[in-house]
């Protein structure tokens, strides 16, 4: 009986979400542009998101009541996270499509492709009048790709 | 004539240990890295440094053990030669890098998953370029 060890690379479906290895989450500050998730790629994979990619994101408040108004921006880092590079800018409304089959076709979808490989950063930062208290229960982020793992 | 015919034999032996030594190469790396759970290094690099090891200190335990050392440094060192050789074989096919040379299943690095990843994401790309 042989074993046979398999080497190389593998493309799998990649969902984001808060609770991801790597990820990083913060409660915003009212007003003020602030970053809610900082995920830091792991090693031995990369992450491809492409265009058409599905974005799904509900912040809530201390109440546990979800934010609607004000606007989600997504970002590209480096490792040291020196240089900062938008790349999604969505208003929050539009972000919360998808939770039953009927809107699924209202899913926010990403207007342009990005990667990121081994310890660097994607982040997402929220700008609303509320502040977001993301240890609520109703906060859920649902980002697709593709991932790259070294096997 | 009887002593050829049992050096031969002790020859042959050898290398059967050895190649079992090689075959056994993924296991004593995993051990190793079992051991050392926060080692950032490759297999090959893994393996070269248990087999030689192995090789060095071996004997100590089991005549064997040098063998099954020596057969453990040499896969490594195949190992690690099997990136270079695929990327010579790269270069002659016209620049194609070592994961599509002569190895069809390659153990890519680093900068390679980065690569892969952006040509994912720019393949869908139909209007306007945005890769960071």
């Amino acid at each position: 009986m042989s074993r046979t060890t398999l080497k190389g690379t593998l493309k799998l479906p990649f969902t984001l979400t808060l609770t991801t290895t790597g990820v990083e989450t913060a409660d915003s500050v009212a007003d003020v542009e602030s970053e809610i998730v900082d995920y830091t790629i792991p090693r031995g994979m990369a992450v491809a998101w492409r265009v058409g990619d599905t974005l799904y994101l509900v912040v809530a408040d201390s109440g546990n009541s979800q934010i609607t108004a004000g606007t989600m921006r997504m970002y590209v880092s480096d490792a040291n996270k020196i240089s900062k590079i938008q790349v999604a800018e969505a208003p929050l409304t539009v972000l919360d499509a998808g939770r039953t089959p009927e809107d699924l076709t209202k899913q926010y979808k990403l207007k342009a492709g990005f990667s990121r490989s081994a310890d660097q950063h994607l982040l997402i930062t929220i700008e609303s009048a509320t502040a977001v208290d993301i240890s609520q229960a109703l906060n859920d982020l649902q980002l697709s790709g593709l991932q790259i793992v070294q096997v | 004539m009887e002593n050829m015919a049992k050096n031969e034999t002790k020859e042959w032996m050898n290398l059967a240990i050895m190649g079992i030594g090689a075959g056994a190469k993924g296991t004593i790396v995993g051990i190793v890295k079992n051991f050392l759970p926060g080692l950032e290094i490759g297999d090959d690099i893994a393996g070269i440094v248990a087999g030689g090891l192995l090789y060095k200190f071996g004997a100590r335990a089991h005549p064997l053990l040098r063998k099954l050392g020596a057969g453990v440094l040499i896969s490594s060192i195949g190992g690690l030669a099997e990136g270079f050789i695929g990327g010579i074989g790269g270069f002659f096919k016209g620049g194609e890098s070592s994961n599509t040379g002569s190895n069809p299943n390659p153990n890519p690095n680093t900068n390679s998953l980065a690569a892969m990843a952006e040509a994912e994401a720019r393949r869908t790309i139909k209007t306007g370029v945005m890769i960071a």
